[in-house]
């Protein structure tokens, strides 16, 4: 006999199929399992050590904005989850379809609109690969320059809904900076756009809402993007101090002299050590562009630098540097730092927290103090993503040694815990990049104090059913 | 299993956040993420550990992947997941669970000697006449292979045809070529493939031959690299080679001369088996600059990221629909560069890529020694 859900789930299959057809729909167990998880720790347990989540019930591929917004449509009458899901390479959980229901591959939605080459912009749906949208741009001449270490396997979608910043962010911003307009799905299958200009005084800014939404607040199915003409040059140089604090005092004062570089990163003493070798804090600087200004701005760096106690390492050690910033998230032998779970009992993440100069020499001092008290914990990281204000933290936390499952799982929250209780009392905010997700949903609260009523009322006016990724964001869980 | 052997690469795939997936014939077709090196290789791991295959995982082993080696191009860690993919087949014939499309393909090689089914005796029906005058050993011995003299017979005729003109002494097998037996390979029959490999290099000492050349680069391939892999060993002191390194040598020693401008903008797609896995990248492009009135252009992803025509690993046979889509990429970068004539070195290609092309006035598909030929 077949019970009541069986026949929801065909009723609804057949609703899809007709918005779709059945090629840009599955229920195949094998196509379904592969939407699990994602590259996050929880997203690799849970495929790996049979927790007991929901697999999805379907995939669909839509190719057109109506599609999506016909699918949304129908999972609101029958009140089916939607998760959206793009490169499925984030490292938080965001995309892990936890109540099961439809998942929503945005990458056959992957068109690019518009090149506008006089006003530098790009107009494209959100299913596309970053690296595959680089290269469309390259080959007419230009960048969109977000290029975060995963530019291979996360598309437009996930950078928006995840708010992510590539590696020359401080240079050309986190991908908000770099979005004019959007068009996004709501939740109930309502079109909306924003206006693709320059800058607006409008009212509020409605990009700011979706960008950073994870999948919770409707569907991104398009967006213009800023585009640039392909830098000239790009020149490295490499410094290392005497310690965290002497580079601290040279990107500041890098930032408040108005120098623009493209990529900055600065390792605390354990980095250093363990990748470069070297005793101190080790800093690498570029600067694109054309050579002119690129050399009047290292100029002005290596003045600073050496005012602050640098010594000048040359340009090799960033050259080399650039040439395998990719390298590090391919499986090794040795062990992947994204094995995490899936092989072993390991638990590893990085709390990727932000906020002023001020903030992040104490906080370095103290999320280090507060996780080094877990047993089996390490601690390194650097530093990127600046601003004249201040910056971000890239901690490499791995635990190591738990018994069981459950313990690996414990441990995971433990080390957020400890970690957000020093964030948010000095003062920071708890992810410049990585998003939320699974991880911290349970901090968002804190996180957004007051305001986070605010949050929820919008996500209650829009998502009236929460069918959208339910569960995220500190949202309600179904 | 035979999944055994390779149980380094497909444990090491299956932690990647997919650095590839921007790069996958198949993947960049369906968008699943099944369809990704990466879930494939989970799927073939997960078989592994628990020791045998579940019936819905094998389509994913047989259906989607071209074994085109983009993903090992792209991958810091060097793995091809299509050699995981190879072993899974092996092991699902083993296990009596190979699609009927693989079947089809033994037993059309084992009784008319080529895995399209077409019969044994019209192997060698578009070049009967010349075939009848060739001599039974010769220098240079012209192994066509079954996709061009089934599929893509002018290929064969131009090749004659060029080697008549520059006066070589050559042949081809006479008593009928045995296929090169790649596709059993491909669809997981060992033995079988072993057995085709032997025969081939028994008809290759029968001619005398010192130089085999191949149109075919997965002919070609085998010949070179995998038969000795499968301990099967070519004759002493023969070299093979590819058409395009072969008409360089004819070229540069002027026994060719041409008459005719061909006055077209040409782009070349570089064939997976002849690039990334013979890494046979410029004779083709340096024969098409010495023939007169030849204006070229390479498309953006080209040599070593060169995309795939689609009909790799099997998938004309598995997977039509899938291969028609993968080649319109190819097809849509000649456009970009305005070609004229999209020229490939390999009759798989040829045929993928005539899929689109034959309809259009403006772009065809040619292979080089068509080229070559008609400038004669
Ligand atoms: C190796 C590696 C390196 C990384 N490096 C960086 C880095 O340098 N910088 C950085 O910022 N991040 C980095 N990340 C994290 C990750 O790439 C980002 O979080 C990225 O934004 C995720 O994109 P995705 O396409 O993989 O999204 P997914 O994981 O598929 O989805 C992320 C969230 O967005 C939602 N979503 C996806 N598409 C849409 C859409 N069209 N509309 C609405 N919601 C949508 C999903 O529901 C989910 O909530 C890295 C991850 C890995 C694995
Ligand atoms: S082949 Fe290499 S790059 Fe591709 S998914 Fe596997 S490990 Fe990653």
């Amino acid at each position: 006999m077949t019970s009541n859900r069986s026949l929801q789930k065909s009723i609804l299959y057949n609703d899809l199929v007709a918005i779709l057809g059945a090629e840009n729909v599955s229920r195949d167990e094998v196509e379904c399992q592969a939407y699990v998880g994602d590259v996050s720790f929880l997203g690799m347990v849970i495929p790996r050590h049979n927790f007991e989540v929901e697999r999805p019930d379907f995939i669909v591929w839509p190719e057109t904005t109506e599609q999506v917004s016909e699918v949304l449509k129908v999972a609101n009458i029958h009140k089916t989850p939607v998760t959206p899901y793009c490169g499925g390479a984030g490292v938080q959980g965001a995309a892990v379809p936890l109540f099961g229901g439809i998942v929503m591959d945005v990458k056959k939605m992957d068109k690019v609109l518009e090149i506008d080459e006089t006003n530098l912009k790009v107009t494209c749906q959100t299913g596309l690969i970053g690296q595959t949208l680089e290269w469309i741009l390259n080959e007419k001449g230009y960048t969109y320059a977000h290029i975060p270490q995963s530019t291979y396997c996360s598309g437009i979608g996930g950078f928006l809904a995840g708010h992510s910043a590539g590696v020359l962010s401080t240079k050309y911003g986190k991908i908000a900076s770099m979005v004019l307009g959007m068009e996004v799905v709501l939740p109930t299958g309502r079109v909306i756009r924003t206006r693709a200009v320059p800058q607006s005084a409008a009212g509020p800014n409605l990009n700011h809402l979706f960008i950073g939404s994870e999948g919770t607040l409707g569907v991104i199915t398009e967006a213009t993007l800023v585009i640039h003409p392909m830098p000239e040059v790009r020149h490295f140089r490499s410094f290392l101090f005497p310690n965290l604090h002497s580079a601290f005092e040279a990107v500041r004062k890098i930032m408040r002299r108005g120098l623009l570089p493209g990529t900055l990163r600065v390792s605390d003493e354990e980095e250093s050590k363990e990748f470069y070798k070297q005793d101190g804090s080790f800093m690498t600087i570029s600067y694109d562009g054309f050579e002119e200004l690129v050399d009047l701005q290292l100029r002005e760096t290596m003045k600073i630098a050496e005012a602050e106690g640098g010594s000048d390492l040359g340009p090799e050690p960033g050259e080399r540097w650039w040439k395998r910033r990719f390298s590090s998230v391919y499986p090794k032998d040795s062990g992947n730092p994204l094995e995490m779970g899936r092989h072993t009992l390991n638990v590893g993440n990085v709390i990727d927290s932000a906020g002023s100069f001020t903030y992040l020499e104490a906080a370095h001092r103290e999320i280090r103090q507060a996780l080094l008290r877990i047993p089996g914990q390490s601690f390194m990281a650097h530093f990127s993503h600046w601003y004249k204000t201040g910056g971000m933290m890239y901690p490499y936390c791995v635990n190591t040694g738990a018994a069981s499952e459950e313990e690996m799982i414990d441990r995971y929250f433990r080390m957020h815990r400890a970690a957000v209780e020093v964030i948010h009392r000095l003062g920071g905010t708890m992810t410049h990049h990585h998003g939320v997700g699974l991880t911290l949903r349970g901090f968002m609260q804190e996180e957004f104090g007051e305001s986070f009523e605010t949050l929820r009322s919008i996500k209650h006016t829009l998502d009236p059913n929460n069918i959208m990724n339910p569960g995220k964001l500190g949202f309600d869980w179904r | 299993m035979e999944l055994q052997k390779v149980e380094r690469l497909a444990r090491l795939c299956e932690t990647c956040p997919k650095m590839c997936r921007h790069v996958c014939t198949t993947h960049n077709v369906t968008r699943s993420e099944a369809d990704t090196p990466n879930e494939r290789c989970s799927i073939a791991y997960r078989a592994l550990l628990r020791g045998y295959f579940l019936p819905e995982e094998a389509p994913y082993m047989y259906q989607k992947c071209a074994t085109c080696g983009l993903c090992l191009a792209w991958c810091e860690t060097e793995i091809d997941a299509g050699e995981v993919m190879l072993a899974a087949r092996v092991d699902l014939v083993n296990a009596g669970m190979a699609p009927v499309e693989a079947a089809a393909i033994q037993k059309n090689i084992q009784s008319e000697g080529n895995p399209h089914g077409e019969p044994a005796s019209d192997r060698y029906a578009a070049i009967a006449n010349e075939i009848r005058v060739l001599p039974d050993t010769a220098e240079v011995l012209y192994y066509a292979g079954c996709d061009t003299l089934y599929r893509q017979p002018e290929i064969a005729q131009a090749a004659l045809k060029v080697f008549r003109a520059a006066g070589v002494d050559h042949t081809m097998i006479k008593a009928g070529e045995p296929c090169c037996g790649e596709p059993l390979r491909l669809m997981g029959y060992i033995e079988d493939f072993k057995a085709s490999a032997r025969k081939v290099m028994d008809g290759v000492s029968q001619t005398g031959a010192k130089t085999v050349v191949c149109t075919c680069p997965s002919c070609l391939r085998m010949m070179k690299d995998v038969y000795a892999s499968y301990g099967v060993q070519a004759p002493g002191g023969v070299e093979f080679l590819h058409m395009s390194e072969y008409l360089l040598r004819l070229m540069n020693s002027g026994q060719l001369k041409f008459t005719r401008s061909l006055d077209l903008k040409m782009t070349y797609h570089d064939p997976c088996d002849l690039g990334r896995r013979l890494e046979i990248y410029e004779p083709p492009r340096q024969v098409l600059a010495l023939l007169p009135g030849v204006k070229y252009q390479d498309m953006f992803f080209n040599r070593r990221d060169a995309r795939c025509c689609g009909a790799g690993g099997g998938l004309a046979a598995t997977n039509l629909a899938l291969v028609i889509e993968a080649s319109k990429t190819v097809v849509g970068m000649a456009r970009n560069v305005n070609a004229e004539v999209l020229v490939t070195a390999c009759p798989t290609c040829k045929t993928s890529f005539n899929r689109q092309t034959y309809k259009l006035d403006d772009l065809k598909t040619m292979d080089l020694i068509e080229l070559v030929a008609l400038a004669l």
